[in-house]
């Protein structure tokens, strides 16, 4: 059920058993495992059930660090969270992506992917992947489209599965069913301002919840869940600072240190030896109905040996532009009429010979260029952007400024910093890419950035995948959770979330952190039931 | 997913020293007949010679040693099958394609260079150095 | 000779007297007929589209290629049936009626029945009709995606069409296929009475 926190009475005292505070793809995930079980369950959501300015300026943040937007952009604060505007992006993480990087510090999870395996199944049901079949074999049956054939086995094609785009919201898709759980509560515009704990700090024992109205009230549970997203998971803690001066879980300053992010950037350019090479497997479309989005990156193996993390490349085919003389559109003539796809689609049905609709030849006519796509035109370059497994970095970090937000907690800013290693990721691997396409007789390869820039791109980017400010570690010198997720040196206070991750992987995070959310309902189930 | 970018051909071209599509690279050659010395018959196979001669240079600034034809040819030579002997007699389409092939096996064994962000094979921008050679 | 009527004559004679039409002409008088009946369609799914809103929408922000041209599927379906519809309309109602389309007319060519009727009954002249047109470019259209389908129907379009041509080049009554099951033959008009005045006795 539904409720609104402005019509709590004031100061009062909601008793719950798990208090999950954020309803985002986390939250929600974890909320709805629970629906039927003894357990009560009240979630707080920041928003309304649609975007309000006012609760979104909540999330106002500046970047001082590495370019990066204002942290109210990446993320929306209301019923669903940020899978509002998701995009749907799907791909589980590989065993090699737990596993520890000798020449990289800070690499490893406390957990493997066989104690998360179970928990994917049902995190593609949630997601609503149609398929939990990743391999190429399923997705490029044919010849067309089909991966590129390169010679070694150092760059790999890779599957990412797309949502569907109605799909994607956990706030559309769930609303109903909390809507009729009779044992949880989703209680709308709370807006969770600290955990109070007991006085050895051990264990949370409320929530304290404020309204832009002005309301406040506390929520007692038996066990709280932070699901807020990795900036605002950290500023939580750190924030609840009532008995712990440093915030929760921060003994060792960890707390939203190791911002991670998916870093991208245009790395280079492809002129391809032929005009149609065969690369429509590395555009987003469909197999037998359902949406795939293939990307190269290099292999694991490849990885290991160099030292290196993860890289993704998605290509970016570009098509040439208006025919340059009479030969040029000649030709272009000649592409056209071999192009049969294109005729059967704008060509008018019945009519004894093919003619294009009206509206397609005005088209054609005010943008001669653009009138190109749908004679799906000579590929002339295809952009190769890298997306790259960051390495941990302490100081890449959310760190708590003077301003305060409008319900008085003091707000965070981003300072995210890369590294060397990653810089020499993107290098090493074009390189490598560069003379697999040239043996491979696809084309030729341009690095954009040369060896000795220093910096950063111009159009250096996130992937808008914000993890590591609470990461997993078994040791609590290394990490805010433990491998339950339980904050360390608390016995009732976990985080669900891309927080979590020790290390950003080289898929898209949501899939996995859905997984890690089942894992600790799971977890919490087990605990509480007993 | 962004829209695919259309890079405009010619300040692409351009910027990136010239390069066409690299099938082109060993193309129809506007040069007749096997008077011409080997270097000059090596660079001749080029097809977009113009673009190549931007890489060229720069790979004369980079491997001075290489910087007179008859170096640059004996390399060239040693990886092709007769070595300077084919250069001399082969046709040119036979050449082209032991060339094709020796740029493969580089790009396979990695033996590659970057030259003005370009990933090349060795051979190939051997090619390019002998062109800016001619050229000056 | 012409007053009777052959009506059980399988092999679809002319009617004596009048002199048959040659594939030259016959052939410019169906290159001007598609022509014609092409405008006549693109028109009127023009001003359909106008009305309605258009079939084929360009979305240029698209993530996918695939995804730029989106065409309507119900639309296409009544694309596809108003322009049979305008097909069929301009090729039989003439046949039965005048005997002839308009570049048949202005050519000076007659579709006549080849047991000796004046014109082409309904069933015969739709039959004709179909033949002559086979849906090709409905199911190419209909079928848009398929790329094994396009091509096996473009294939097989441009076979039957040399079939036809064949067929009536090689007939000694310039009858191809179509015509032969149609049971029609085409002639030439307005030399007929004075070929009649000349050789019917």
């Amino acid at each position: 059920m539904f409720g609104d926190a402005r019509s709590i009475p004031r100061d009062a005292t909601l008793e719950t058993d798990v208090c999950v505070v954020g309803a985002g793809a986390a939250g929600i995930t974890l909320a709805r495992e629970l629906i039927g079980s003894p357990l009560r369950v009240t979630v707080l959501e920041s928003g309304g059930l649609h975007y309000e300015p006012e609760t979104q300026a909540l999330y106002e943040g500046p970047s001082i660090g590495l370019p990066y937007p204002d942290l109210s952009v990446p993320r929306l604060r209301f019923f669903g969270g940020t899978t509002n505007h998701w995009g749907g992006i799907c791909r589980p993480f590989e065993e090699a992506d737990f596993a520890a990087r000798e020449a990289t510090p800070f690499t490893g999870w406390p957990i493997a992917k066989s104690d998360v395996d179970p928990f994917y199944e049902r995190a593609a049901s949630v997601v609503r992947l149609p398929t939990r079949d990743w391999s190429l074999d399923r997705w490029a049956p044919g010849d067309e489209p089909a991966p590129l054939r390169l010679r070694s086995e150092h760059i790999v094609s890779r599957v990412a599965q797309e949502v569907e785009p109605e799909l994607r919201s956990f706030g559309e898709g769930y609303q109903e069913e909390l809507r009729l759980a009779p044992n949880v509560t989703v209680l709308l515009h709370a807006n969770a301002t600290g955990v109070t704990t007991d006085e050895s700090g051990r264990t949370a024992e409320s929530a304290d919840v404020a309204t832009l109205e002005g309301n406040r009230f506390s929520v007692v549970a038996r066990n709280f869940v932070l699901a807020t997203g990795a900036v605002e998971n950290a500023r939580v803690l750190l924030t609840s600072n009532a008995q712990q001066p440093r915030g929760l879980g921060n003994q060792h300053g960890l707390v939203g240190r190791f911002f991670l992010e998916h870093p991208r950037f245009l790395g280079g350019v492809i002129v391809p030896s032929t005009p149609h090479p065969n690369l429509g497997f590395y555009e987003s479309h469909r197999v037998d109905g359902l949406r795939m989005q293939g990307y190269l990156a290099s292999s694991k193996e490849f990885q290991f040996a160099e030292g290196l993390l993860d890289l993704q490349m998605r290509l970016e085919l570009g098509y040439g532009d208006a025919p340059e003389d009479a030969s040029d559109f000649a030709r272009r003539l000649m592409t056209l009429a071999g192009d049969l796809d294109s005729w059967q689609e704008i060509a008018i049905p019945g009519a004894p010979i093919p003619i294009p609709y009206l509206d397609v030849i005005r088209d054609a006519l005010r943008s001669p260029e653009d009138a190109y796509i749908y004679l799906r035109g000579r590929i002339e370059s295809i952009g190769v952007t890298t997306r790259i497994e960051q390495a941990p970095n302490p100081d890449s970090r959310v760190v708590l400024v003077r301003e305060r937000d409008e319900l008085g907690i003091l707000r965070v800013a981003l300072d995210w910093r890369l590294s060397d290693v990653d810089r020499r990721n993107v290098r090493r691997t074009l390189e490598l890419l560069g003379a697999e396409i040239g043996a491979a007789g696809v084309g030729r390869l341009q690095i954009l950035h040369g060896e000795d820039d220093t910096g950063w791109p111009e159009d250096l980017d996130g992937g808008q995948h914000h993890m590591g400010t609470t990461r997993m570690s078994d040791d609590p010198k290394e990490g805010v959770v433990d491998s339950d997720c339980c904050v360390h040196g608390m016995s009732n206070l976990f985080v669900a979330g891309s927080s979590v991750f020790p290390t950003p992987g080289g898929a898209t995070p949501t899939l996995l952190l859905v997984a890690l959310a089942l894992r600790l309902a799971d977890h919490l189930k087990g605990m509480m039931l007993r | 997913m962004t829209v695919p970018r259309r890079i405009r051909r010619k300040t692409f071209l351009l910027g990136a020293a010239g390069l066409g599509a690299s099938l082109a690279w060993f193309g129809p050659s506007p040069f007749r007949g096997a008077s011409l010395a080997g270097s000059e018959r090596l660079a001749s196979l080029l097809q977009h010679v113009d673009g190549a001669l931007g890489v060229g240079r720069e790979y004369l600034q980079q491997v001075p040693a290489e910087a007179s034809p008859e170096v640059l040819t004996a390399r060239v030579a040693e990886r092709l099958p007769g070595g300077l002997g084919t250069i001399d007699t082969a046709s040119n389409g036979r050449l082209r394609e032991l060339l094709l092939s020796a740029v493969e096996e580089d790009f396979r064994d990695l033996r590659t260079m970057e030259l003005h962000g370009w990933v090349l094979a060795r051979t190939e921008a051997r090619l390019c150095a002998l062109a800016a050679l001619g050229a000056t | 000779m012409s007053g009777e009527r052959a009506e059980s004559d399988p092999a679809g004679t002319p009617p004596a007297g009048e002199p048959l039409a040659g594939i030259s002409r016959r052939s410019l008088a169906w290159i001007l007929d598609v022509a014609l009946v092409t405008v006549l369609i693109f028109v009127a799914v023009a001003v359909v589209d106008e009305i309605f809103g258009p079939t084929v929408r360009l979305h240029r922000d698209a993530a996918a290629l695939e995804d730029v041209l989106a065409a309507d599927p119900g639309r296409v379906v009544l694309n596809a049936v108003l322009a049979t519809l305008l097909s069929v309309s301009y090729f039989v109602i003439p046949w039965i009626l005048l005997g002839g389309t308009p570049a048949q007319l202005a050519l000076r060519l007659r579709v006549r029945g080849s047991a000796g009727g004046e014109t082409l009954p309904f069933g015969r002249a739709l039959a004709r009709w179909i033949l002559l047109f086979p849906p090709f470019a409905t199911v190419s259209a209909l079928t848009a995606g398929l790329p094994l389908v396009g091509a096996f129907v473009w294939g097989a379009a441009a076979v039957w069409y040399v079939v036809l041509l064949l067929t009536t080049a090689r007939s000694d009554t310039k009858q191809g296929l179509h015509d032969r099951i149609a049971r029609s033959v085409v002639c030439t008009r307005g030399r007929e009475a004075a070929y009649r005045a000349a050789h019917v006795r």
